[in-house]
């Protein structure tokens, strides 16, 4: 073990129990505390009978006065302190939790070294492991903070919360692989929510129909992004920005800015609850991710997908039509905005011009807390779908825990880069090490 | 004279690795000092502890009798010590002059000035004898005249110390010899020259001594007179070479490709030529000869001008390196890593890349049976890794290059283009490579080899064809009356024509 590992490890191990020895003192002076409460309440409820009676010209004498309570400095701290037991406790455990961790993974490396097998440097596997932890603490800590969190009702909430996400980000994970970036998701799936209404109010065509010319027009989109990426040679980042003005301003213009309400049955069945479960979204769902997971690790566009991330040469060089494989994974991008419009849409029983604002930013997010290279070439639909849940259930902890939106975004911005921090570090050791 | 650097004891350990284990290196003041060693011998970790880009975990650097403290870079350059690394560093937007005085210019009453910086620039230009403007932008250099502009540096800080890592790899046999009359006027100068090359002929030429190392430790110090190429290899594997180049000879086949009148751009013009069953062709020249440009165009990665192609004696339009895949043909190229591999990828998912079509509809890769062939070709070729999902970049060069070879083995190439197999590999790895080509020779594939070093094509070749400025100047059998002179001569002969 590396000796700042150890270190590290003996640090976190020793604030863990101090901690955990100030969240059970903490706890242990709960009677204490609430009698120090109680009687400093009981004083200051009678000091205000008595002004109230002054004010109202009564007599004060028969109020009965206890004795004065001034709350000394320690009292006042005791209390204080009594209050913060959750938090001690909670990170009190995280900190062991950590110090375990790390003893355990340098325990197995040991154990590995000393079998003689060289160390397996880089592998996405451990990758995954490290965010899946983070979330299973994550989650952990958020069942020991509110009462609230572990039930079905909640569970719902976080799964309609992040719906709109989950499919977008499966999407963006393939163009961040093939070393692009689409920005115009949030756009395309304005766009398209627009134009389902309208093929369904105005034009008067069937659900079924206007569901797949819905998700058709959003997969042209993708197609036109790809183009311009490759047979004209556009950044992607440019590329895709254009795409992205052009498609809210389009938005903006085909209903003068007004919002379209009430849908055909049909089309808001896709998000009814079957038994309390939004059951055909959730199905919908499982059906992208199964796509986009098995798309990336049984098939040649995915597999070439990779290769054309990791480097366009040697992808060309090797037989791949690199444009070709550019122009699928855009439209595949625009495929998923278009199944999030029909969800989002048939959700809110709406569509409205400024939908999905900024949508492109929490899917690129959520790729790469994922651990997917920003740069191309690597990553995996498994952290993609980790990096989801991750931001999903951090906004609706801090939700529940009342922290009102801007520190709830100052939280995810600070995640974002310590989700890369850490990916960065993890690169670079892996590289010194080879 | 005494000695001017002394490293004693060094150790450096990265995790899980001991890079260094009490390494000794020692060097005298207007000596030329080859490092030798294979890759990952630890060579390149010892001239960076000594040029401050690591930092040592044991032991004791001297100059001059006096201990050095060498914590960075900016130490190094302070006790006269410049490192000239193989991939040069310069700023290629900045002039010559600007690169040479980087974050050092002249200065009067608080502004450039340029003259006297430009006219500093020219008289270390002028001392290294080589002819370049101190205004011209170093982007447009080759790489010979960048090598010389960070030689000019070098000496513009007084170094004392001059560390050469891999100089002549990419020069051409004259701008070699400038380079070494370089070498040897600094030599003159009493300034230390530690010098680290694969090449070992160039080392017995330039050289005074020699440390070798071997898995991070000294092996031997020998004097350079004394010595013989294969002794100093004998060191440097740890086992006696029979063969640097185990040529076998087959009967050679039918004719398997015809390249006629192949032009493309101005770097290949009407270059016609064949290759047989189970022959080696090789093809020489100088650096630009638009050797690796023809063979380009051929695969298909370049657009041509003119010019047929005939595998099997039929007519094939290659368009791009598909085209060239499907009609049997395989390129490995010069550089495995900007255009040979996905570094970011898996070992065993390079080697399948171009032969995906084997493994079951687009829709459907079966990952057993491709699992199978990969762990066949890493067995057959013997390639090091601890997994198929090892990530290209981990493995060492050789292994990277078996990893080329195992990618066009299995997409069943019958025409295999090999450029500069050989470059920046070790001593052992290029015998395994020469083992592999002569494996796919025995099995009546037809092989076209690039090749910069001279001993490679004498060796290997069955024939030879030699390049100039784009046109094929020679065609020879290679069959013993063949000499690296008679090479140069044709590779130098459009030269002498244009002059």
């Amino acid at each position: 073990m590396k000796k700042s590992m150890k270190i590290a490890v003996i640090i976190c191990l020793a604030l863990g129990l101090m901690m955990l020895g100030f969240g059970i003192y903490a706890g242990s002076l709960g009677a204490t505390s609430q009698a120090l409460k109680d009687s400093a309440a009981a004083y200051n409820r009678a000091m205000a009978q008595v002004k109230a009676a002054e004010v109202l010209g009564k007599d004060t004498a028969d109020i009965e006065i206890p004795e004065e309570v001034v709350l000394t400095p320690q009292e006042n701290r005791l209390i204080r302190l009594h209050d913060m037991k959750d938090f001690f406790l909670i990170v009190g455990i995280d900190l062991l939790v950590v110090a375990a961790g790390a003893f355990f993974l340098s325990l197995h490396r040991k154990r590995q070294r000393d079998k003689g097998q060289e160390l397996r440097k880089v592998s996405s596997g451990n990758n995954i492991l490290g965010i899946l932890i983070a979330f299973i603490v994550l989650c952990f800590n958020l069942a020991l903070a509110s009462d609230a969190f572990l039930t079905m009702n909640n569970f719902l909430n976080v799964f309609q919360q992040i719906s709109i996400n989950f499919v977008v980000a499966i999407g963006m994970t393939y163009v961040i692989i093939s070393g692009g970036i689409d920005l115009s998701v949030g756009s395309n799936i304005a766009l398209s929510g627009l134009l389902m209404a309208i093929m369904m109010k105005y034009w008067g065509l069937s659900v079924p129909l206007t569901i797949l010319l819905g998700i058709l027009f959003s997969v042209a989109i993708g197609v036109i992004n790809g183009v311009m990426i490759t047979y004209l040679s556009l950044p992607p980042f440019i590329a895709t920005l254009g795409m992205m003005y052009l498609a809210r301003g389009a938005a903006y213009t085909v209903t003068g800015g007004q919002p379209l309400y009430t849908f055909p049955k049909g089309f808001t069945d896709v998000s009814s609850r079957v038994a309390g479960i939004p059951l055909y979204g959730i199905l919908i769902m499982l059906a992208i991710l199964l796509i986009g997971w098995y798309g990336l690790k049984y098939t040649r566009p995915g597999r070439f997908t990779f290769a054309v991330g990791g480097n366009e040469n040697c992808a060309r060089l090797s037989g791949i039509d690199v444009n070709r494989t550019k122009v699928f994974v855009y439209a595949f991008s625009g495929f998923c905005c278009g199944v999030a419009a029909l969800l989002l849409a048939s959700r809110l029983d709406s569509a409205v011009p400024t939908n999905a604002d900024g949508q492109e930013m929490d899917a690129i997010a959520a790729v790469v807390i994922g651990g997917t290279s920003m740069k191309g070439g690597e990553g995996s639909m498994l952290g993609t779908v980790i990096g989801i849940l991750i931001i999903g259930v951090i906004s609706n902890g801090l939700n529940l825990l009342g922290v009102p939106q801007g520190p709830q975004k100052m939280i995810k911005g600070a995640l974002i880069v310590i989700a890369v921090i850490i990916d960065v570090m993890r690169r670079r050791s892996a590289e010194s090490a080879g | 004279m005494g000695e001017y650097l002394q490293m004693r004891g060094i150790v450096k350990r990265f995790p899980g690795v001991l890079a260094l284990d009490q390494v000794s290196l020692s060097v005298n003041q207007g000596e030329v000092h080859a490092l030798l060693g294979e890759n990952g011998a630890g060579k390149s970790t010892l001239v960076k502890i000594l040029s401050g880009a690591y930092g040592k975990d044991e032991g004791e650097i001297l100059l001059d009798d006096q201990e050095a403290q060498i914590r960075d870079s900016h130490d190094a350059q302070n006790l006269g010590i410049s490192i000239i690394y193989q991939e040069l560093n310069l700023v290629d937007e900045l002039s010559v002059a600007e690169n040479i005085f980087l974050g050092r210019p002249f200065m009067k009453r608080g502004a450039v000035d340029w003259g006297r910086m430009f006219l500093e620039a020219k008289k270390l230009l002028d001392r290294l004898n080589v002819d370049i403007s101190p205004r011209e932008r170093v982007g447009r250099l080759g790489v010979a005249h960048k090598q010389m502009v960070e030689l000019a540096k070098a000496l513009s800080m007084q170094s004392r110390i001059l560390i050469l890592d891999e100089p002549t790899a990419p020069l051409t046999r004259r701008e070699i010899e400038t380079l070494f009359s370089v070498i040897r006027m600094l030599k003159s100068q009493q300034v230390a020259v530690i010098y680290i090359s694969h090449r070992l002929e160039e080392v017995l030429e330039i050289c005074d001594r020699a440390t070798i190392m071997r898995d991070g430790r000294n092996v031997a110090v020998l004097d350079v007179a004394d010595t013989s190429l294969d002794e100093i290899i004998r060191h440097m594997v740890g086992r006696e070479l029979k063969e640097k180049f185990p040529k076998i000879h087959v009967p050679l086949g039918k004719e398997l490709l015809k390249v006629e009148g192949l032009s493309a751009g101005k770097q290949v013009k009407n270059v016609c030529f064949t290759v047989r069953e189970a022959e080696i062709l090789g093809i020489a020249g100088l650096v630009g000869a638009g050797r690796t440009e023809t063979v380009r165009a051929l695969f298909g990665m370049d657009r041509k001008d003119a010019g047929e192609v005939l595998v099997d004696g039929r007519k094939i339009t290659i368009r791009n390196p598909l085209d060239a895949i499907r009609a049997g043909i395989g390129f490995a190229t010069e550089d495995r890593k900007s255009e040979g591999l996905v570094l970011t990828m898996g070992m065993g998912m390079n080697i399948t890349l171009s032969s995906l079509d084997q493994f079951g509809p687009p829709l459907k890769i079966n990952l057993q049976k491709e699992q199978k062939a990969i762990l066949e070709y890493i067995k057959r070729l013997s390639i090091k890794t601890p997994s198929p999902l090892q990530r290209a970049r981990n493995l060492s060069g050789g292994n990277q290059q078996k990893v080329v070879l195992a990618k066009w083995l299995l997409s069943r190439s019958r025409i295999i283009i090999l450029d500069e197999p050989t470059r920046g590999i070790d001593v052992g790895a290029k015998i395994e490579v020469y083992h592999i080509i002569n494996e796919l020779v025995r099995q009546g594939a037809a092989i076209v080899m690039i090749s910069s070093e001279m001993p490679e094509i004498l060796s290997m070749s069955d024939r030879v064809l030699v390049m100039c400025q784009g046109r094929v100047t020679g065609l020879f059998d290679n069959d013993g009356t063949l000499t690296q002179e008679k090479i140069l001569t044709y590779a130098t002969m459009g030269d002498k024509q244009s002059a």
